[in-house]
């Protein structure tokens, strides 16, 4: 259950946080892993856990908003490890929490690269690399999307943040029902708050800037999930090695929402 | 049928969307015990029960079964109609402590029927 053995995998933002605990249970899972990050220092404690666990990884440097880079990271993986049956799209920035009237466009169109834009570019440069594979597998090839419960409903001052988790959404439909007869799956993931070194270093920033803000916004955060805790990183890397595996062969262009109840009320 | 709806089966859609928000009910009420309640949402599944109502569809439009099952195949992108092992594993995730986090949620297993 929930094998990938013999699987390759691209993951960007794969440094730390969500992508660094999927990469790590792909590569306990059996798949060899390719992390796309700037974050040099946090993608090296990430490769040294994967293989001192026994798995098999390797770092390329990514800036997710550049079309030629990411042309270059497909490359690698595919010129590494002989082609890309798995794309994680997990690299994305937080809003900037400033009221809708106060954001800059500048600001929107930043995020926009990056969640947006990302998303989109890895899509368009791994679907010719899938297309060589996807008959090796009977679930196919797998493309998953890190959208967020904010690409469900909406949050306050979340503008950016909430346009690019819903065209998460809404692209991965689109491309999950132009893939399907090439044998790729295309799916997105939709966390809760999950406890990452982002929403901690967010917390942080609060904290710095009003004392006790950042505490306040985690206690209100926890209070939103019926559950009464928030997500842990595996939490969703678990999720990301079912839509990588054949045991999820009939599931595309659908949300796996991963939220504690967040949305169910 | 608990998400969209097809014509001559309001009983059973009912049913399946009651069943969609009641899992959510359930799952608000009873996260406080750490009781987790999810809903899996199967395409059309080569299962007994589904053979025989494409039977009775069939002969109810006057053609054929194969008729009727290939019309119904072709509403799923991925090219082919469920069997029970892809409903089985979206249920081993949900009953396994993979799923620690899900609550409330609806895991679509439908070859990209309602994407469209």
């Amino acid at each position: 259950m929930n094998r990938v053995d013999g699987k390759v995998a691209l993951i960007s933002g794969g440094a730390r946080g969500l992508g660094g605990m999927s990469a790590r249970k792909l590569a306990e899972a059996g798949a060899k892993v390719v992390i796309t990050d700037l974050r040099e220092d946090e993608a090296a404690v990430t490769l040294a856990a994967i293989k001192s666990a026994g798995g098999d990884a390797k770092f390329f440097k990514h800036d997710v908003a550049d079309e030629a880079q990411w042309a270059a990271a497909v490359k690698f993986t595919t010129d590494t490890y002989g082609g890309l049956d798995v794309l994680l799209n997990n690299a994305g920035i937080g809003g900037s929490s400033r009221p809708l009237e106060e954001l800059s466009l500048d600001g929107w169109r930043h995020l926009m690269s990056i969640n947006l834009d990302g998303v989109f570019l890895g899509m368009k440069h791994a679907i010719p690399a899938m297309k060589a594979r996807a008959h090796l597998w009977p679930g196919g090839c797998s493309i998953i999307s890190i959208s967020s419960i904010m690409g469900l409903v909406g949050g306050a001052r979340q503008i950016a943040y909430c346009a690019s988790k819903g065209g998460v959404r809404l692209m991965t439909k689109a491309a999950a029902l132009e893939l399907a007869p090439a044998k790729i799956r295309v799916n997105s993931i939709h966390p809760g708050f999950i406890n990452t070194p982002l929403l901690r270093s967010g917390a942080e920033a609060m904290n710095n800037s009003a004392p006790g803000r950042g505490q306040r916004f985690l206690d209100d955060a926890v209070s939103r999930h019926p559950l009464g805790h928030l997500g842990e990183e595996q939490d969703i890397a678990h999720a990301v090695r079912f839509l990588a595996s054949d045991d999820s062969a009939f599931i595309t262009g659908t949300e796996i929402v991963v939220d504690g109840g967040y949305t169910a009320q | 049928m608990g998400m969209v709806a097809m014509p001559n089966a309001a009983s059973y859609i009912a049913a399946k969307g009651g069943v969609r928000l009641l899992t959510k009910a359930a799952a608000i009420e009873l996260a406080p015990s750490k009781i987790r309640v999810n809903s899996v949402h199967p395409g059309f599944t080569e299962t007994d029960m589904v053979k025989s109502a494409l039977k009775d569809l069939g002969k109810g439009a006057g053609v054929g079964e194969n008729v009727i099952k290939d019309m119904i195949t072709a509403r799923h992108p991925i090219g082919r109609m469920g069997v029970p092992m892809d409903i089985a594993n979206a249920v081993c995730f949900l009953a396994s402590d993979d799923s620690s986090f899900m609550t409330g949620s609806e895991v679509v297993v439908d070859g990209g029927y309602v994407a469209q």
